[in-house]
């Protein structure tokens, strides 16, 4: 094994596609930072001038995060590619069939794939990461990484992003043919994003809904008490804006899939971002809150219960805290990567080499 | 794991099935040790599954194949199974640091050592992807050859090559097989290579192997056959019987069959001798293609 993790680490670090992907790495962020500064201090009242950065705490993390946690959504087609083209490669030039005559066992090769993959994905998040907080440092934003809490973040947003490494990785390996794999591959990356939203919006806890209603219904009572309410309008609105009208069917078949899925970390990870932006408190900068799903959905369904964010954090099941998020979805990634992993190998193991 | 046999290679029994489509049939046959094997056969018949099913790449279905050396040590079978597997964007000897890699070699000055053996120490900073077929292939040899192995498995490894190419490949294989005691079990078109590289043989057809010689049986079983048209061949036959042939008259065709090889002088001076006129000969050499089509039936389509 260890002979062809060598083997494998020498072809990736000589690979020229491998050193592009870095380029962009280190690039596209910094490029992106300067590019955010920009847009957040045009002053077009007088010609195009760029004013001083004047931003707050929760601003300056909240870029922190979203600029470098962006190759999220902007590695996945180039990790795709490069590992199609590179194993294909492999395949199509023999070397693969050279490995199992040599006296490689298959479990040797398939992990070693796995394995180099794996790390070659870490290496370009974290060069992603790393010109992300220079370019908002050198570019004037700031950098304001919670007291070092982003990290534990970032870490698992590459645990995340592993779960499409190891996805790529399976597909190219068992599919003999490259372009088979690369299409689906680029689908998969390319369709992530798309995913991650849906999956993502469908986030609420539906015991976080109950809490919520609990308090709005009693704050439609207080409504009838003062008068501002009769109590057929109260039961009216009570009834119409039930957890049907809050989830609706759309929570009832992704959020099944959100559960089991890594797919709502973009989701999750932003709403906690807007949330301490929104409310610009202290207290949401280590937890992520769903009032945000509960306050936007008010504004439509015309509920005028309005709870009050003090109302919002005395209901438990509304916040979680990034440090049980972070476990929950490493714990989560680790198993679809085992999953997915394993049931490549079944193929792999099986498979018949011309 | 048999070791300290005298074959390097015992196929018993073995069965290959792609879906309904059965590729080999019970197939057994021994490689000794020291041998160049040599595998005939028609297109389909099975050689290059058997070669894919010992070099590992692929599973039988049901047999099994047993390996007189350590075959699970890395490097210890080396093969070329229709395409050499080379990086077709490295030049040779990165090709060749990999395959080191690949068994865990020591990176040193027997990577130029293995490249100047097969002819190919001087192609600098080409690409193998530039490289003619015969290059290529001897780059896969290279590569194969790279873990001293006990055995070398070549499906085809002249077929598509130039004349001077197919004798650089067969000399360097006559090299492997004497100077590093390589056993190495080969098919090919190419019967008339065949013949002149083999030690043994193995015929192959429909999945089985039919028949299996050694290479001086077939010289036996088949040699030198001459014909010989006379007028009086009741005469003719005691003459050539008494000069050490194997001499039968077939009076349907009205010509004597002579088998092994003689001196012409001698036999016609002594046909004269015994009032036996001699008026025509037509010698008819028995080769590997006449052996096997005589075998399977049929073209020889191997």
């Amino acid at each position: 094994m260890l002979k062809l993790l060598g083997f494998e680490f020498r072809r990736i670090f000589k690979s020229i596609f491998f050193w592009i992907i870095a380029g962009f790495s280190v690039i596209w962020p910094v490029l992106t930072a300067v590019l955010y500064r920009a847009l957040i201090t045009l002053d077009l009242s007088d010609g195009i001038k760029f004013g001083p950065v004047r931003l707050g705490t929760d601003e300056i993390q909240y870029l922190t995060w979203m600029i470098a946690v962006a190759f999220i959504t902007e590695l996945p087609k180039f990790i795709a590619l490069f590992t199609c083209l590179h194993i294909g490669r492999d395949y199509s030039d023999g070397i693969i069939r050279n490995k199992i005559i040599s006296g490689h066992s298959r479990i040797a090769i398939y992990g070693s794939y796995i394995v180099t993959q794996m790390v070659a994905t870490i290496c370009l998040c974290v060069i992603y990461i790393a010109s992300a907080l220079f370019g908002v440092a050198v570019s004037g934003i700031g950098v304001d990484l919670n007291g070092g809490e982003m990290f534990a973040r970032f870490a698992t947003a590459i645990v995340v992003f592993l779960v499409m490494t190891v996805s790529f990785t399976v597909l190219a390996v068992i599919f003999r043919r490259r372009a088979l794999p690369l299409i689906l591959s680029i689908l998969i990356a390319l369709s992530s994003n798309a995913v991650a939203s849906v999956i993502g919006y469908f986030n609420t806890p539906g015991k976080a809904c109950d809490g919520y209603l609990e308090v709005r219904n009693e704050n439609y009572e207080e409504l009838v008490e003062l008068g501002y309410l009769d109590d057929d309008t109260a039961d009216e609105l009570i009834e119409k804006n039930d957890k049907d009208a809050y989830m609706g069917i759309g929570w009832k078949i992704f959020h099944p899939v959100y559960v089991v899925s890594p797919f709502g970390f973009e989701g999750d990870y932003q709403a906690g971002g807007v949330t301490s932006l929104i409310s610009n408190s202290i207290e949401y900068q280590k937890e992520l809150d769903f009032s945000n799903h509960f306050i936007t959905q008010s504004f439509m369904l015309d509920d005028m219960a309005q709870v009050t964010p003090q109302q919002y954090r005395k209901i438990d099941s509304m916040q979680i805290s990034y440090d049980e998020l972070n476990w929950i979805y490493i714990g989560k990634s680790v198993a679809w990567m085992t999953v997915i992993a394993a049931y490549g190998f079944v193929v792999f193991r099986k498979k018949n080499m011309f | 794991m048999a070791e300290n046999t005298d074959f390097i290679i015992k196929v018993n029994e073995v069965t290959k099935d792609y879906g309904k489509f059965q590729a080999l049939k019970s197939m057994s046959f021994t490689v000794p040790k020291g041998s160049i094997y040599g595998l005939v056969g028609r297109n389909g018949a099975g050689k290059t599954t058997i070669m894919r099913v010992i070099s590992g790449l692929q599973k039988p279905t049901s047999g099994t194949v047993e390996y007189g050396f350590d075959h699970k040590k890395l490097g210890n079978v080396g093969a070329l199974v229709e395409l050499p597997s080379i990086y077709s964007n490295q030049t040779a000897r990165e090709n060749l640091v990999y395959q080191y890699i690949n068994l865990g070699l020591k990176i040193d000055g027997s990577i130029e050592e293995n490249l100047q053996f097969v002819g190919l120490g001087n192609t600098g900073s080409k690409k193998a992807g530039k490289f003619s077929l015969g290059m290529r292939q001897r780059l896969g040899i290279a590569m194969a050859m790279s873990g001293n192995p006990e055995v070398l498995i070549l499906d085809e490894p002249i077929n598509g090559l130039d004349p001077q190419g197919i004798i650089l490949i067969r000399d360097l294989l006559i090299k492997l097989n004497k100077e590093r005691g390589v056993t190495i079990i080969i098919s090919s078109h190419i019967l008339s290579e065949l013949s002149k590289l083999a030690t043994d043989f193995a015929f192959v057809e429909g999945g089985r192997v039919v028949k299996e010689i050694k290479a001086e049986a077939l010289e036996d079983a088949g040699g030198l056959v001459t014909e010989f048209y006379s007028a009086n061949p009741d005469k003719l036959v005691p003459v050539l019987n008494a000069k050490g042939l194997t001499a039968t008259y077939d009076s349907s065709t009205g010509v004597v069959y002579a088998k092994g090889y003689f001196n012409l002088t001698n036999v016609v001076l002594a046909a004269n001798e015994a009032g036996a006129n001699i008026a025509r000969v037509v010698p008819r050499e028995t080769d590997l293609e006449t052996y096997f089509v005589k075998l399977v039936g049929g073209e020889s389509n191997a």
